[in-house]
């Protein structure tokens, strides 16, 4: 035995009928509409959902014994708004695809064509995209993130070198601004606040010389001999470092001044450099 | 009850619509637009108009958490929710790296939490059809669909009416913004299967989302704030707002 229950709402020139189908057990049916206008059935990109066509619907009740189809149309609510026009045992579709409980009547999610979202907030992720911003679109971090350093957190990291920091100042000063937007400089960590404007790999290389400075120092105080030879290997290593903070030094020198130059220039022609 | 505004084309008057309904039906309007919030969320307490404008343009904002706060665990949904305005908002910052810091994924937990406290909710969805679009409808029990009579808005609505009905957010409405009395709503009714109302393309409308007011408040008696009431009529008579 089946029924057919259904309840019509109409709005704005559209009626929507909702029908409801109850079946003691699984079969299929077949519905049409008996309203006097077209039947706008459900679509899954711009196509009808599956189960509709010709304006008739073609579903299978599952075991549950509860199935659900609705549609649009321009035509005016009347008693009734559709009918079983027969139905059969549960099988094989049209198609040939085999019919698979109550998800296909209100549209297939089987059916290749739909977009099958698993319906958890990862799954949307998962299916649709990580609406995260690409990381090369944030190349100054918002400065409000500076107070969470994870370096300054653990407190193992030992203090900046003054040098870095006077190279921030300096870099600071050329902005004009504590931000310093510009879209050239390479991107850095974002998480490290105030230390933004130092490309991360220069942070780093200085606090290794620190800690080879500091090792080595350590070593020589304590002047064991089973530590002689790992002294001596810290100590060429610090002496290299030096050697490379004396190159890097005239480098940046050199670039400064070169920089410094071209903000003259600019500030002469009376554009305001940001 | 949480209402998601979506439309897929960008530009296509969904935020208006979506702070609108909110004024209506007494919603808390969350801006869902991680990385381009464009809500009139200022809502700067005293002040005029000209100075709210004014605030807006420069960026000007006003201090308190945001959704990219809530976002990144470090403020509570309903701390972010701002009363002082005329419409109850949860507003999305504006920079990139906050958006950058976000997990987008809890904002479904999150607009749940406001719906909670609040009762109704509006999310203004992102143009697109991107996660994060996938995520307002996720936590939506309904939508409104905005379109406009073009072949582009109209094709990027009927997928975002496709999403919504994969993600069981039914469709309490269509708004065919910016037409007029010869709109193709039998065409848009059709296509997206479900009533339509037309909202008129409206100077009134756009002025008072640029003033950051309802239409209602500013010019109850135009077309585009008698347009919005029928919208959040049809909406209310479709869920219990």
């Amino acid at each position: 035995m089946v029924s057919l229950e259904w309840d019509c709402e109409r709005a704005d020139g559209v009626t929507l009928v909702s029908l409801y189908v109850a079946s003691e057990r699984e079969c299929r049916v077949r519905i049409a509409n008996r309203l006097d206008g077209p039947v706008w059935p459900p679509r899954r990109r711009g196509q009808p959902a599956v189960g509709w066509t010709d304006g008739e619907f073609t579903g299978t009740v599952p075991a549950d014994g509860r199935l659900t189809v609705g549609y649009a149309t321009s035509a005016q609510p009347a008693e009734p708004p559709a009918e079983i026009v027969s139905t059969g045992p549960p099988g094989e579709r049209d198609d040939g695809a085999s019919v698979a409980g109550g998800r296909l009547a209100d549209g297939g999610s089987e059916t290749g064509d739909s977009l099958a979202v698993e319906e958890t907030p990862a799954g949307v992720v998962r299916s649709l995209g990580d609406p995260v911003v690409p990381r090369d679109c944030v190349p100054v971090p918002d400065e409000r993130t500076g107070t969470d350093r994870p370096a300054a957190a653990d407190g193992s990291e030992p203090a900046e070198s003054e040098r870095e920091s006077v190279q921030r100042d300096t870099e600071r000063r050329r902005d004009g601004s504590e931000t310093g937007r510009r879209p050239s400089r390479p991107p850095t960590d974002r998480r490290d606040g105030d230390a933004l404007l130092v490309p991360g790999a220069v942070r780093a290389w200085l606090r290794d010389v620190e800690r080879r400075r500091a090792a080595a120092a350590d070593a020589r105080d304590v002047g064991t001999e089973a530590t002689t030879e790992h002294a001596a290997d810290l100590a060429d290593a610090a002496a290299a470092d030096r050697r490379a903070l004396a190159w890097v030094e005239r480098r940046i020198d050199e670039v400064t001044r070169r920089t410094d130059g071209d903000e003259v220039t600019r500030r002469t022609d009376g554009e305001g450099v940001r | 009850m949480i209402l998601a505004v979506v439309g897929g084309k960008g530009g296509v008057g969904k935020s208006t619509v979506a702070y609108n309904l909110a004024a209506e039906l007494d919603a808390v309007v969350v801006d869902a637009d991680l990385s381009m919030a464009d809500l009139p969320g200022c809502a700067l307490d005293g002040g005029s108009d000209a100075r709210r404008n004014s605030d807006s343009l420069a960026g000007g904002w006003s201090r308190g958490p945001d959704l990219h706060d809530v976002l990144a665990g470090r403020a509570a949904p309903v701390e972010a929710v701002r009363e002082s305005g005329p419409v109850d908002i949860l507003p999305c910052g504006r920079s990139l790296a906050g958006a950058r810091a976000c997990d987008p994924t809890a904002l479904v937990a999150a607009v749940e939490a406001v719906a909670r406290e609040y009762g109704g909710v509006v999310v203004d969805c992102p143009a697109g059809l991107c996660g994060d679009v996938g995520l307002g409808l996720l936590a939506a029990d309904v939508c409104v669909l905005v379109t406009e009579p073009t072949p582009a808005a109209l094709g990027d609505a009927v997928r975002a009416r496709a999403l919504a009905r994969e993600l069981d957010a039914g469709l309490a409405a269509i708004a065919l913004n910016r037409s007029g009395p010869d709109a193709p709503t039998d065409l848009v009714a059709e296509r997206l299967g479900g009533p339509v109302t037309v909202v008129p393309d409206s100077p009134r409308l756009a002025d008072a989302q640029a003033a950051g007011r309802p239409v209602a408040a500013v010019a109850p008696d135009s077309e585009g704030a008698r347009a919005l009431r029928r919208l959040a009529d049809r909406v209310a008579t479709a869920v219990s707002f």
